[in-house]
């Protein structure tokens, strides 16, 4: 417990001959600052308001502890924690402090005597302290903490971070150590789903500073991204230079990285004719009013160009007209649609469109319509009524002409035919030797056969089932069962083979809201694809309100196949030239 | 009509930042950009570069204020075109981050822009409403006359005192110097809590010296109402003990007056502690902001 008298003597010589009363503290530590809760108050603007404690150790010796980083100034020299003795001065501010012998002549023994010299006159004391703590006593000043929060902002988002492209070393610990700022803290944005398996990998795309990302990078992955058009051609040249980000914007929000704005297209296609002198594709602004009326291709053979070859031959969309598919296939739309039913083996039977034309497993496409799944079961391919397991194959003349041969040849055999006595002693017996046919009874099985063969298969192809749907034509000067050519059929699949049409996406509607002309349509030679007009009535341009806003990637594609590669092709081809 | 930094010249640079931000904003709503709106458009790119522009310039204001024989503008003009140009680039720069936000140092140099235009939105209207109140409640008594003032009453306690006895004398010496005048840190002014105090029991053995809290005088008054002036009490100490009382009365109500003053003083200074190093945070932000663009472009 320290014990202390403190004695003040006044700067001006008249009060310090008055004899002031001391002041007396009993307490474990005499607090010193300039704050008015301090035991020893010395007001001065180099005081803190807790600057310094005096304890007694138990060694019975004075320590004195500053705890302002200032320090006290005890016999000229600059102190933060020290023992006082007597007759040592301290300094603070202007008042000076001595350190006195214990007082002889008191009765009570104090632990220390304080001699305090405060130069102030009383009647100074108010405005000396108030021009000191009216100002902000702080290190902590405006210019400080803008320093600190810039050089803050600096070190966090910058200097750091710049570690990943200046030190590869340290780059994968400062981008897995966390809490440690990267690169990361640049991205603009999130990537999209497809690109975050990179991680914060930013160098694995933006390889040099300051430069755009460039196409190498995509095609490390992307690889066989195929061109627009075809790079064996100068067209290549309208592409010079661009790049995958022009389109497929990445760090975006909403992240989509397929992009929809009809601008990305239309700023060639909607002057196309310009950039191309010969171009086939017409000009396109948009779906709704700047379109060109759908171009159908139609598969034919040109006897000309290519032998018995299928080929799409664009069909002139001008003249609607003059559409007609040759498919060699009978058919009549309006006869099955009909809706009082048509014959079958079940009786009338009502047929759907779907009954025949199903759509593959994604419910985009339509499957391609065959014989065997979709006509055969109401179109039996059965020649004897009486014999319900008689029926020819289909798809091979060869074929059929064997099983009726086959057919005939047994029923001869089996005697099911016209039957004759010699016919009955033919037949091997139990117990004896198969006799042997001569060769006159030989022929003249095989000579029944292939006539009745020849017999029912002109009244199959000429008559009754083949002929329902086949064009059958007569070869001339041929005979027996090289006389009948059937023509093949080959069915249109892919109408429209520059767009995409999804099935499953109109699902909703009648098939006959857009194939309209099919319930009328008696001829297999009429085009029942429907005009643009007919999608127009849903469909709408990019952003209109109105209808479905429809861009052009709705139905189209950027990248087509068998065009070449992207980049790699066209520069070889600029190369070339 | 007085001209105050809000209607400098007919709200001049009002108007300007009223006309730019509409421009701003119909531009932004007009725009067709082939992805949703962001900083890497055309647009983005030209929204960018006239926040950054103006985010210096407004920055600029800090060195033009400081230089008063600057004759570029008037200081008020300066003012009016940094309060009114602010806010409209914080608009500018909204629409140019085209709403995308992230974890990121763009979306930190946006934060940071906010923070100083709120700051800066408190300083306008502590600039507005504080001077006027503060005139009001000090009536037209400068800062250094409330110090004398109190300095007059203090002097005067002592001459009283001293006609009274030495230990008075020392009460009410020790009394003005523990007088706590409302300084101190910025913290301490805003608090404005009066920590005043008086040591009791002076004059050494046997009685012990004691701190205790003197708020609004409150224990010197109570302290001094106590007194029996001397064995044979006489009419004019007592009349000197009523004196003190009513000095020290005077005092406390003066010493209350200056706190709200030294109050409101610091509320004017405090929101530039937080704008104007929040502001140099955020040069150095867009600085990277537009530095690592182009980086990893």
């Amino acid at each position: 417990m320290l014990i202390c008298l403190i004695r003040e003597t006044t700067g001006s010589a008249s009060a310090a001959s008055k004899k002031t009363p001391g002041t007396v503290f009993q307490t474990a530590e005499l607090t010193i600052g300039s704050a008015p809760d301090q035991q020893l108050q010395v007001p001065h603007k180099d005081v803190d308001p807790q600057h310094a404690l005096l304890r007694l150790t138990s060694g019975g010796r004075l320590l004195l502890t500053a705890s302002s980083p200032k320090g006290v100034i005890v016999n000229g020299k600059r102190e933060t924690r020290v023992f006082l003795y007597p007759n040592d001065t301290l300094q603070l501010g202007d008042t000076t402090v001595k350190i006195e012998p214990p007082d002889k002549l008191s009765n009570e023994q104090y632990t220390c005597v304080l001699r305090v010299n405060d130069p102030y006159t009383p009647d100074e004391t108010s405005p000396a302290a108030a021009a000191h703590t009216s100002a902000p006593a702080s290190r902590f000043t405006i210019s400080f903490w803008s320093w600190t929060l810039s050089l803050g902002v600096a070190a966090i988002f910058l200097l750091v971070p710049m570690g990943t492209i200046l030190a590869p070393s340290v780059r994968k610990l400062l981008r897995t150590a966390p809490f440690v700022p990267s690169d990361a803290l640049w991205s603009a944005g999130p990537l999209h789903a497809t690109h975050r398996f990179i991680g914060n990998d930013c160098t694995a795309c933006h390889v040099e500073p300051f430069e755009r990302v460039r196409n190498s990078e995509c095609e490390k992955c992307h690889a066989d991204v195929q061109h627009h058009v075809d790079v064996r051609t100068t067209d290549v040249a309208l592409f010079d230079r661009q790049r995958c980000a022009q389109c497929h914007f990445e760090h975006k929000q909403p992240a989509s990285l397929i992009p929809r704005d009809e601008r990305l297209c239309t700023d060639c296609h909607a002057r196309l004719d310009k950039l191309k002198s010969n171009s086939q594709v017409e000009n396109a602004a948009d779906f709704g009013s700047n379109h060109p009326e759908f171009r159908l291709a139609v598969l034919s053979q040109d006897e000309m160009v290519a032998p018995g070859q299928w080929q799409p031959q664009w069909l002139d969309s001008s003249k609607p007209a003059t559409f007609k598919e040759i498919s060699h296939l009978k058919f009549s739309h309006a006869q099955h649609l009909n809706p009082k039913g048509i014959k079958s083996p079940t009786g009338e039977r009502v047929l759907q469109c779907g009954d025949c034309h199903r759509p593959n497993s994604s419910g985009r496409e339509m499957m391609p319509i065959r014989m065997e799944t979709q006509c055969s079961g109401c179109h039996s391919l059965h020649f004897d009524e009486h014999d319900p397991t008689s029926g020819v194959p289909h798809g091979s003349l060869q074929s059929m002409f064997r099983v009726l041969r086959e057919h005939f040849s047994r029923q001869y055999l089996e005697s099911t035919g016209p039957t004759t006595r010699t016919q009955t002693d033919r037949l091997r017996r139990p117990g004896q030797e198969a006799r042997q046919m001569s060769i006159d009874e030989q022929r003249r099985a095989r000579d029944w056969a292939d006539t009745e063969s020849l017999k029912m298969a002109r009244e199959l192809l000429e008559k009754r089932v083949c002929v329902d749907c086949h064009d059958v034509t007569r070869v001339l000067g041929a005979s027996g069962f090289d006389q009948w050519q059937v023509a093949p059929v080959k069915l249109t699949q892919n109408w429209m083979p520059r767009a995409r049409f999804n099935h499953a996406a109109h699902i909703t509607q009648p098939c006959t809201a857009c194939h309209n002309t099919a319930e009328h349509s008696k001829v297999s030679s009429d085009i029942l694809m429907p005009r643009i007009a007919k999608c127009r009535e849903c469909h709408g341009d990019a952003g209109d309100t109105s209808k479905l806003s429809s861009d052009c990637v709705m139905c189209h594609r950027f990248h087509l196949p068998l065009r070449g590669r992207f980049d790699k092709q066209a520069l070889k081809v600029r190369a070339s030239q | 009509m007085h001209q105050s930094f809000i209607n400098f010249r007919h709200y001049r640079y009002g108007l300007i930042a009223v006309v730019a931000s509409l421009a701003t904003l119909v531009t932004y709503l007009l725009d067709r950009p082939r992805v949703a709106p962001n900083g890497g458009t055309w647009l983005g790119y030209t929204l960018g570069t006239i926040a950054a522009l103006l985010v210096i310039f407004l920055a600029l204001f800090g060195i033009r204020k400081r230089s008063f024989s600057s004759t570029i503008g008037t200081a008020i003009g300066w003012l009016s075109a940094h309060v009114y140009l602010g806010l409209a680039a914080l608009l500018i720069a909204t629409l140019h981050s085209g709403m995308h936000f992230g974890a990121n140092v763009h979306t930190v140099a946006y934060v940071l822009m906010c923070l100083v235009t709120l700051s800066g939105c408190w300083g306008v209207y502590a600039y507005v409403s504080f001077p006027g109140a503060m005139i009001q409640q000090r009536g037209n008594l400068r800062r250094s006359e409330f110090l004398r003032q109190i300095a007059e009453l203090d002097s005067s306690a002592l001459e009283l005192a001293e006609s009274i006895s030495p230990r008075i004398t020392q009460l009410l010496s020790e009394a003005a110097r523990r007088t706590d005048l409302g300084g101190g840190n910025l913290w301490k002014q805003l608090r404005g809590r009066d920590e005043s105090t008086l040591l009791l029991g002076i004059g050494g053995a046997p009685r012990r010296a004691q701190l205790v809290p003197n708020a609004n005088q409150r224990a010197l008054i109570r302290t001094l109402a106590q007194i029996r002036p001397g064995r044979a009490s006489n009419e004019v100490a007592l009349a000197s003990v009523q004196k003190l009382l009513e000095l020290a009365g005077s005092k406390a109500a003066l010493l209350q007056r200056l706190r709200r003053e030294t109050k409101f003083a610091a509320l004017l200074r405090i929101w530039l502690f937080l704008h104007v190093p929040l502001c140099c945070a955020l040069l150095a932000a867009l600085c990277i902001h537009v530095v690592t663009v182009f980086l990893y472009w």
